[in-house]
């Protein structure tokens, strides 16, 4: 079969599974595995096992359990400073909109060009929609991905065909001019004129966002399931435990779902960058999230004006949103090399 | 094969069809307000705009709208008002709202400005791909094989409009470094111009997406120089070099091959970071115009064309791919 | 691996330490822009009915060369009989001729004859308008113009279907407007023009309009002749009578004109025809664009970029680059609308305390290069406007939320609430509603501003049943021509309302009655009459907060000479430019 890949603009971002993996995948599941501990180390426990003696591994899930507690503790450490993201101090901004002051005891990092709003509370803060996001569209899309390939794999006929259709449908689509198109026509239908405030628009792009994400991101788990799920179907202990009479969504969940936690788990871990990379391209392209919503894509995109003079302002960002997807990404090549070490390099 | 070829052409029709589908249904639920993209905010009157409302006639039943559309696709169509009478090529996929020229003239002006970016980035990240991933894989487990894998490494993690963005702030704009980016058609400006005004982003995009050849490269490269025909080849005296670009290199271009396919598919619907940052009047930056201007024919004629671009390309690299691989005709 | 990692990491703190010296306002090696003089001053005579041509010299300008223009905005047409925006408006002036036109003399602008012979003399009755017209005229490819062809242009501007941008005065004024539909729907006879001679055009109106003359200056009084028109491929290859005429036309993109060899200087009062051709480029990111035409190599040097120079370039204008920017006035007023209907005029006053100037100036990207503090309805750039000042309508200022608060506990209003439409997907319309709610919260008011897509937010804010009070459309008025003919009795009348065209949703008989007795005035007692009633209707009525003029501050190339600012449009004047050597 051929594999689809997500594409986005020259980064290879697999939420399916590159070619050069495609050996490493089927080695995998060449071993069929019983559900119970007692015959050895289930794969998944070996491979967390691998991991856990990986320097690598645990210094990337530092990096981004350091970014999870800057998301998370983000009102804590504002309130320490003493700033919230959304006043303005357009008197510490000159005409043209340069702040007029660095970093300093009051600002720590300075303020915003043109709203002088406190540029540490809209840094801190902006690394929450970018993790949420990530973290849900990522969930959600390998949750519908899963339960999709595995119907399509395991029941086959039409509604194999029909969901199969509908994987080509979706990885056929041109991934960014559909979200452009989409994402302003979506917010306005779901929000309306009932959209109150700028809080509550933003809220509703929000979750349109994370919609169209998981829109373009279940395919190709689908598909890799559905593969997976077909070689497996033909095997011995499914025929057998069909034979016996065990009942069909006993033999999804006990028989077949622990040996796809490798390809479920790999394609989490591929997912994860992919999305946090994706939501900030949008963003920075002004598709995804707006005002008053902090986010680094929208720092980005609005630094490209005042970088020259007031470089810090493009680069809290750009480090914050570059170190997350490093750390992410070698995390998930850890976990690749834990479930497979064919492919450690 | 022929079973296989004619079920892969129905499924990409179908595909288009469904996405013509999906695109007019949006256009039809979208907030659409095609005066307001010629119509400002301090010179409309609010007659003027009402007028500009009805001339563009929305007002007919969805049903009927579409069968216009669709049947503008494939047959051509007429649009009639004020007595005058226009005739659209099929496929019609409508006027701007902006300009009022035909949709499908402006894309296609606009198309040779991104194929070009794309071949030529593609050219550039294969060489240097295929290049340095049989370097690395030379001096494997070396210091210098190890430095390369992890240049691409940390390269290919942070996300590409991360990487164009700062060559082009510090490189370009800032220390001019990098030639000018712009489109400078060959005529009137010769091919020097044209070729420098491309340049820093071919070499961006290029280098950029070589990380993944020359990782896979090193990849099928690291196997096939330990297979016994190299082998033999080197015990013959041949240079170690000849061993690794002569013999090495053939047995391990040709999945390389199928995945530029694919990524030329991918990469020329997905230029539009290259084009915004850049500034390339290329499909891209027409689409995010387009979005700016509120111009619905033109999303929607773009999100068309890209999606018969992409499914057309996918169609010629899985039968490409078929020819090269029986196994995936009998799947 | 980890040592790659590690170096990468310290080489972001480097970059963030070096940056966090110096604050950024003072890496700006540029402060501020030199404040031209753009009050309106003296009033000098609108019109010169006797102006013939030659246009007079430029000192020290040069015959050839081309000239770049440059702009991100796009002009959506370049059929005459369809363009009504400032930038079509002001390249048209190029290439096609109309029947009077503006000379900017000293920065202001005089309404001189073009192809016509005079400015119009108008019957007793005021409904019947006869110009003489220019005799021997030609065309780019040497045929004659008629009077005929005249007459044709404005039938073809009744064709409202098929050139629906266009402007619109016809349509309320010329006889027979509501059932004449143009030459293509209904046919060649129309009542409204006549042309006796073949070197007259009448034209006869259902109600009198004083500001015809005016009116001339628009790109659909050029003549057209009927054989020639393609509707709506006219405008790939139009026919000129203009210094320049059309080589190629790619919509959206790019616009080529070179020399027309039939026009006749001795014939044109107004323009110059120094440089030998002209390439319009569209589309290309502004501020890119605004970098080339300021570091002028090679061609660029012979360029302008007509958007506002962008925040980002300013602090490149230092030394010698000081002289690339070109600065003059714009024909607009910004305002913050009062809906008068639901607001009264205590609350209104009260707003007008409340609201912080500054900071809506700064989150709306204004500076002293690009706009001006607005104290009245009029703009400095149009005949009329004086210099007054009501207090709390200034458009400076950080506001004073207790003293509104005070006048609202005063008026017994304390918790008013105040709503508005806002474009959600935009971002600086986004910010500056956060920035209003903040300090009219202050201001003891309640707000409720309501999001809607940006594609949307035309509909809601033009209709004046809506639900909310505050910032209908239109958010500000640009002059169609400079007059306050153009501004009072279509935004304050009682009809304006009727027309969704009001500013302040006023309908006060007694002010519908000032206003029709200065539009009888002949147009040279207006000017004076209209500054007055400017101050009048902000001090009596207060129906909205004035924002910010308009200003023009663009980029050109060290080479090009002869620019001045054309206040009528907040452009360059096009036709005046030369090649400097």
């Amino acid at each position: 079969m051929s594999s689809r890949l997500f594409h986005m603009d020259g980064v290879r971002m697999s939420l399916g599974v590159d070619p050069q993996d495609q050996v490493s995948s089927e080695a995998l599941v060449a071993v069929p595995v019983a559900s119970t501990k007692e015959h050895g180390k289930s794969p998944s426990r070996i491979a967390f096992d691998r991991l856990r003696k990986d320097r690598m591994a645990i210094i990337c899930a530092c990096v981004v359990l350091f970014f999870v507690l800057v998301a998370v503790l983000a009102p804590l450490l504002c309130a320490l400073e003493g700033q919230n993201y959304s006043d303005f101090h357009t008197e510490l901004v000159d005409e043209f909109g340069f702040p007029t002051i660095g970093p300093n005891a009051d600002h720590w990092f300075g303020v915003e060009p043109k709203t002088g709003r406190d540029l540490f509370a809209q840094w801190t803060y902006g690394a929450r929609p970018s993790l949420v996001i990530a973290f849900v569209a990522a969930i959600t899309s390998s949750v519908v991905g899963v339960v999709l390939g595995l119907t399509a794999g395991f029941l086959s006929g039409w509604v194999d065909r029909v969901i199969s259709w509908v994987i080509d449908f979706v990885l056929s689509l041109p991934y960014l001019l559909v979200a452009i198109a989409a994402v302003p026509i979506v917010v306005g239908v779901a929000g309306g004129v009932n959209a109150l405030s700028p809080q509550d628009n933003a809220n509703i792009r929000f979750f349109v966002l994370i919609g169209v994400l998981v829109f373009f991101g279940w395919a190709s788990l689908a598909r890799l399931i559905r593969g997976e799920v077909i070689s497996l179907r033909e095997r011995e202990f499914v025929a057998a435990a069909k034979v016996i009479g065990v009942p069909t969504r006993r033999v999804l969940f006990k028989e077949l779902l622990p040996n796809l936690v490798a390809p479920i788990v790999i394609s989490l871990s591929l997912a994860l960058p992919a999305y946090i990379v994706a939501e900030a391209g949008l963003t920075f392209l002004g598709v995804g999230l707006i005002e008053p919503t902090p986010s680094w894509g929208q720092m980005i995109a609005k630094a490209t004006t005042y970088y020259q003079a007031d470089p810090l302002y493009l680069w809290l960002p750009v480090v914050g949103v570059s170190a997350l997807t490093l750390a992410l990404s070698w995390l998930g090549d850890s976990v690749r090399d834990a479930f497979d070490p064919k492919t450690r390099r | 094969m022929f079973t296989y070829l004619t079920r892969r052409v129905v499924s990409a029709i179908s595909v288009v069809i469904a996405t013509i589908i999906a695109s007019f249904a949006l256009f039809f639920i979208a907030p659409s307000d095609p005066a307001s993209a010629i119509c400002g905010d301090t010179r409309c009157s609010q007659q003027r705009y009402e007028d500009i409302r009805k001339s563009l006639n929305l007002d007919r039943p969805v049903t009927q709208q579409f069968a216009d559309y669709a049947g503008g696709i494939v047959f051509g169509r007429d649009y009639t008002d004020g007595g005058v009478t226009q005739h659209c090529e099929a496929p019609c996929l409508g006027y701007s709202f902006k300009t009022g020229q035909p949709v499908l003239q402006q894309i296609e002006a606009r198309l040779p400005v991104t194929l070009t970016v794309v071949f030529g980035a593609s050219v550039i990240f294969f060489c240097v791909g295929v290049t340095v991933g049989s370097m690395a894989a030379r001096r494997r487990g070396t210091a210098g094989d190890r430095a390369l894998v992890g240049a691409t490494l940390v390269m290919s993690s942070i996300p590409y409009y991360l990487v164009a963005l700062l060559v082009f702030l510090y490189l370009v704009i800032l220390f001019p470094v990098l030639p000018r980016p712009g489109y400078f058609p060959i005529g009137e400006n010769g091919p020097v111009k044209w070729f420098l005004g491309f340049l820093a982003p071919w070499l961006v995009l290029g280098i950029y997406n070589s990380t993944s050849y020359t990782r896979y490269s090193r990849g099928s490269m690291v196997e096939a120089l330990s297979e016994d025909y190299v082998r033999t080849a080197r015990s013959k005296g041949i240079s170690e070099r000849r061993v690794t670009y002569v013999h090495g290199l053939r047995s391990s271009i040709t999945p390389v091959v199928t995945i530029y396919g694919l990524d030329i598919a991918a990469l020329i619907v997905g230029s539009l970071f290259t084009e915004r940052i850049f500034d390339l009047p290329g499909i891209g930056n027409l689409v995010l115009q387009s979005f700016a201007n509120s111009d619905l024919p033109m999303i929607m004629g773009t999100v068309i064309v890209g999606a018969v671009v992409l499914v057309v390309m996918n169609l010629l690299v899985d039968i490409v791919y078929s020819f090269l691989d029986p196994r995936v005709r009998l799947s | 691996m980890i040592r790659l990692k590690g170096t990468a990491l310290i080489a972001a703190v480097a970059v963030i330490g070096l940056a966090a010296c110096g604050t950024p306002s003072g890496n700006n090696k540029q402060a501020g822009g030199s404040s031209s003089d753009t009050i309106g001053g003296a009033q000098q005579k609108a019109t010169d009915e006797s102006a013939k041509g030659p246009a007079k010299d430029i000192d020290g300008a040069k015959k050839g060369g081309t000239m770049t223009v440059y702009a991100e905005s796009t002009p959506s047409t370049f059929d005459p009989t369809n363009i009504y925006y400032t930038d079509g408006n002001q390249i048209a002036k190029l290439a096609f001729r109309t029947l009077t036109q503006f000379d900017i003399r000293n920065g202001k602008p005089v309404l001189v004859p073009d192809l016509a012979e005079d400015l119009g003399k108008v019957s007793a009755d005021k409904l019947t308008w006869t110009f003489k017209l220019k005799k021997g005229i030609k065309y780019q490819d040497g045929t004659p113009v008629k009077a005929e062809d005249f007459a044709y242009a404005i039938k073809r501007s009744f064709a409202h279907d098929v050139f629906d941008a266009g402007p619109t005065y016809q349509l309320s004024y010329f006889k027979d407007a509501d059932t004449y539909k143009g030459p293509y729907a209904s046919g060649d006879t129309y009542s409204g023009v006549e042309t006796p001679d073949d070197s007259t055009l009448v034209i006869h109106l259902k109600t009198p309009f004083p500001d015809l003359p005016y009116y001339g200056t628009f790109p659909m009084f050029t003549p057209i002749p009927k054989a020639k028109d393609t509707k709506q491929k006219y405008e790939q290859n139009p026919m000129t009578t203009g210094p320049y005429m059309w080589q190629s036309y790619n919509p959206g993109a790019e616009l080529k004109l070179v020399k027309n060899p039939n026009w006749d200087a001795s014939t044109d009062p107004v323009r110059h025809q120094y440089v030998d051709g002209w390439d319009f480029k569209w589309g290309g990111d502004a501020i890119k664009s605004q970098q080339q035409v300021l570091a002028s190599q090679g061609p660029d040097a012979a360029a302008v970029e007509y958007d506002n120079v962008d925040s980002s370039v300013v602090p490149q204008l230092t030394g010698d680059k000081k002289a690339q920017l070109l600065q003059g006035d714009s024909p607009c007023t910004i305002v913050e609308q009062m809906d008068s209907r639901k607001i009264p005029l205590e609350v209104r006053k009260a707003i007008a305390l409340a609201y912080n100037w500054d900071e809506m100036n700064k989150v709306s990207g204004n500076n002293s290069l690009t706009s001006a503090p607005a104290s009245s309805i009029l703009p400095p750039a149009v005949p009329g406007y004086t210099k007054f000042s009501v207090a709390g309508l200034t458009g400076t200022g950080q506001g004073d939320p207790a003293a509104a608060k005070a006048a609202l506990q005063k008026a017994g209003k304390l918790g008013f609430q105040l709503s508005w439409y806002y474009s959600n997907d935009s971002q600086t319309s986004s910010q500056l509603t956060q920035a209003r709610t903040k300090f009219l919260e202050a201001a003891g008011f309640k707000v409720k501003a309501i999001g809607v897509p940006k594609a949307q937010i035309r509909k809601y804010t033009g209709n004046y049943d809506s639900p909310v009070n505050m910032l209908f459309s239109p958010r500000g008025w640009c002059s169609d021509w400079p007059s306050g003919s153009s501004w009072f009795p279509v935004l304050f009348k009682t009809q304006s309302v009727k027309d969704g065209n009001s500013i302040g949703e006023l309908m006060d008989p007694a002010l519908d009655k000032k206003i029709d007795d200065i539009s009888a005035l002949p147009l040279d007692q207006q000017a004076g009459k209209w500054g007055a009633l400017d101050q009048d209707i902000l001090q009596t009525y207060v129906p909205a907060l004035p924002f910010y003029y308009d200003k023009m501050a663009i980029v050109i190339g060290n080479k090009v000479g002869g620019a001045v600012g054309d206040p009528t449009q907040g452009l360059p004047v096009f036709t005046q430019m030369f090649v400097k050597s």
